[in-house]
């Protein structure tokens, strides 16, 4: 009897934890699905009261004009050597940088980390002009040097992954160092395969923020040959409407990348945020 | 492992510093930037295809800058750094910036009378300039749009004149079919924003800021009337800040006023759902004008050559002349920008075939514009709370008009 009873509760547990779960998965998926109905219907059934999910007919050829509107081609190029580029740029800079604050000591440690995390306070649209005009002076307008060389390093990932090198044990280093280990190699050695989740993690925030960026690259580039995704992305909204048709099956293939990536690193990304304690 | 690693970092930099770009060209290269998105953006393209033609000496390359509020915070920039682009699209208020750091050069100058005749006032108006306390024609007009009356053919069979018909026909068509109070079509549309509560205070009589622009009119006689008004025709709207296109093409609603600019939006929501069309704005106590919105083209002469100014003033009036300003009005429903264009055969023929553009054409010649004043960005955004809160039943519209000519008067008009 007793069992019965347990059996029920369980199911009942269950039950409400999965309806739950679902219901958020739910409302998650909503402006995704709606992003995918919308990229394949007519224009004059867009904004239709309650939404039409299922369009009369499947209008294909917004892929093919949102396609046209702008040199896709060569934005897809762009986004995907810049994103790439400052990944791995930023996460070469920022293990040397994390180690260097987690396991290192040295003069002025603590005032040199909390000036670091005090640039994290400057909003980026005040440094604006001034970064403007600095790449300006170095002529790096309109090249790929402006576009990525300001973003190789991170004080977030360097936030990021010192929490994590952090837990990893002295003991480690100790026992390292006794068997003739030296510090660059136990860093590639010992340290970055264990803090495989919390690199991931890195990385990915920044193939993310370097994929989705629009400011700096509209800011920072005139030639249309040096432009990215996002930017394509602003043409199909003006200051009187938005061709949602458009905007939407454009935005469905420029985010078909980062659904891919994130599908293949999910793991490392969600283990990564678990242990650091971060979201 | 680490030879590796560290092989494909020198790799990658390789790749990263490697990366140049080159351009080069004889002829004399002019940059316009824009704001102008997908829609428009083909014919400018093709007007710019058609100048260079013509002129062989000439490379115009139009470069896209996102939207008015990025184009506007690039062009600050670039003027900070010395490096703008020979030409640009601008809203007064920047110009007045660029005019500031004497970044612009005057076309006034190198346009003849006969056409400055030709081009309605209010557009003339909102391109010039007071510089060293002399009026000057800085910017010439470009994509202007008016505001016009957008109404649902299968309700409305003549559309309102003045503001009692229009709050007349709002009323008759706010139907409320389930009875649970809440009106499932509503007769009018109204969306806050400053243009549009200016509109009705210009109809009403109401000037924004005294001549020597020292004091805020905003709470005259005037606005508090202007402001009643839209209070009583708001029983029977729709109130939303999202654009109206959306809810007029699904017949939510049967009348709002918006922008010219709209309609190919309005076309499309409402293709295959309801007949629409578009009237002159119904006409208040003291006049039926409508405001004028859109930007200018300035040439800039910081870190242009003499050639570059020629070359973009030399475009500069090819996108004023009758044929460009004709195309351009056709193609992307901006208004004709010459007073003869309205009148000529080709614009009635045009207006035949797509009678909703008449109404932009009569509205181009009805227009009054801002004042030029620097601070005007801020100037609107406080009109905008105030008619927010009296629509949302926050503030009474004396309340709100008093407090946002008191804080215009002492944060944006001060000296």
């Amino acid at each position: 009897m007793q069992g019965y009873s347990y059996v029920i509760q369980r199911r009942v547990y269950l039950f409400t934890t999965y309806f739950l779960l679902l219901l958020g998965a739910t409302v998650m998926i909503l402006p995704f699905l709606w992003m995918i109905s919308t990229a394949v219907k007519p224009a004059n059934e867009v904004l239709i009261m309650p939404p039409k999910w299922i369009p009369s007919h499947f209008e294909w050829s917004n892929f093919v004009k949102a396609w046209n509107a702008a040199p896709f081609g060569r934005y897809f190029l762009n986004s995907f050597f810049i994103a790439i580029a400052t990944t791995v740029s930023e996460v070469v800079t920022t293990i040397f940088a994390a180690y260097a604050f987690a396991k290192m000591d040295f003069f002025g440690k603590k005032p040199l980390f909390l000036a670091f995390l005090g640039t994290m306070m400057i909003p980026g649209e005040m440094l604006l002009v001034p970064n403007f005009i600095l790449m300006t002076r170095l002529h790096w307008i309109d090249t790929y040097y402006a576009l990525i060389i300001p973003w190789i390093t991170s004080v977030f990932g360097i936030f990021l992954l010192r929490q994590f090198f952090m837990t990893i044990p002295d003991d480690l280093w100790d026992a390292a160092r006794i068997d003739g280990c030296g510090r660059l190699r136990f860093l590639w050695r010992i340290m970055v395969p264990l803090s495989r989740p919390g690199i991931t993690s890195v990385a990915l925030f920044k193939f993310i923020g370097s994929w989705n960026a629009f400011l700096w690259v509209l800011i920072m580039t005139n030639n249309p040959n040096m432009r990215t995704v996002p930017v394509g992305l602003s043409f199909f909204r003006s200051d009187v409407g938005t061709d949602y048709e458009l905007l939407m099956s454009a935005s469905f293939m420029a985010m078909l990348p980062i659904l891919i990536l994130f599908f293949v690193a999910q793991k490392q990304f969600i283990q990564g945020i678990a242990r650091s304690g971060l979201k | 492992m680490l030879r590796k690693s560290l092989m494909f970092v020198a790799i990658l930099s390789l790749l990263v510093f490697g990366a140049v770009v080159t351009g080069a060209a004889d002829q004399v290269e002019i940059t316009f930037w824009h704001a102008m998105s997908s829609g428009h953006q083909p014919t400018l393209q093709a007007l710019a295809d058609e100048f260079m033609q013509a002129h062989p000496d000439i490379k115009v390359t139009l470069v896209y800058q996102g939207h008015y509020g990025d184009l506007s915070q690039k062009l600050l920039s670039a003027v900070a750094a010395g490096t703008p682009p020979v030409m640009a699209q601008m809203y007064e208020d920047w110009t007045m910036k660029f005019i500031e750091a004497d970044a612009l050069v005057p076309l006034g100058p190198s346009i003849s009378q006969d056409v400055i005749d030709d081009i309605p006032q209010s557009f003339i108006d909102s391109n010039t300039y007071v510089v060293n306390g002399e009026k000057v024609l800085m910017t010439l007009p470009f994509n202007k749009s008016a505001m016009v009356l957008f109404y649902n053919t299968d309700l409305v069979k003549n559309p309102p004149k003045t503001w009692d018909e229009l709050l007349q026909t709002a009323k008759d068509l706010t139907v409320d079919n389930d009875g649970d109070g809440t009106p499932d079509q509503y007769g009018f549309g109204i969306r806050p924003y400053t243009e549009f509560f200016i509109n009705f205070f210009h109809q009403a009589g109401g000037k924004i800021l005294n001549d020597d622009m020292t004091k805020c009119l905003i709470n005259s006689p005037e606005g508090i009337q202007a402001m009643e008004y839209l209070l009583n025709l708001k029983q029977y709207s729709l109130y939303q800040t999202s654009y109206l296109s959306g809810p007029f093409g699904n017949g939510k609603v049967a009348m709002y006023i918006g922008s010219s600019a709209g309609t190919p939006y309005v076309a499309k929501a409402s293709e295959g759902k309801h007949g629409w069309m578009t009237a002159a704005l119904p006409a208040g106590p003291k006049n039926g004008d409508g405001i004028i919105q859109g930007t200018n083209i300035g040439v800039f002469q910081l870190g242009t050559t003499q050639a570059q100014r020629d070359a973009a003033i030399e475009f500069a009036k090819f996108l004023i002349s009758k044929e460009a300003t004709l195309q351009w009005a056709e193609e992307t429903g901006y208004l004709p920008i010459r007073k003869s264009v309205v009148a000529s055969d080709e614009w009635k023929e045009f207006i035949t075939q797509h009678p909703e553009a008449e109404a932009s054409g009569q509205m181009a010649l009805a227009g009054f514009v801002y004042p030029h004043h620097p601070n005007m960005y801020n100037i609107r955004q406080s009109i905008a709370t105030a008619f927010e809160q009296v629509m949302l039943g926050k503030a009474t519209p004396k309340e709100a008009l008093d407090a946002a000519a008191q804080e215009i008067d002492t944060e944006y008009l001060g000296e």
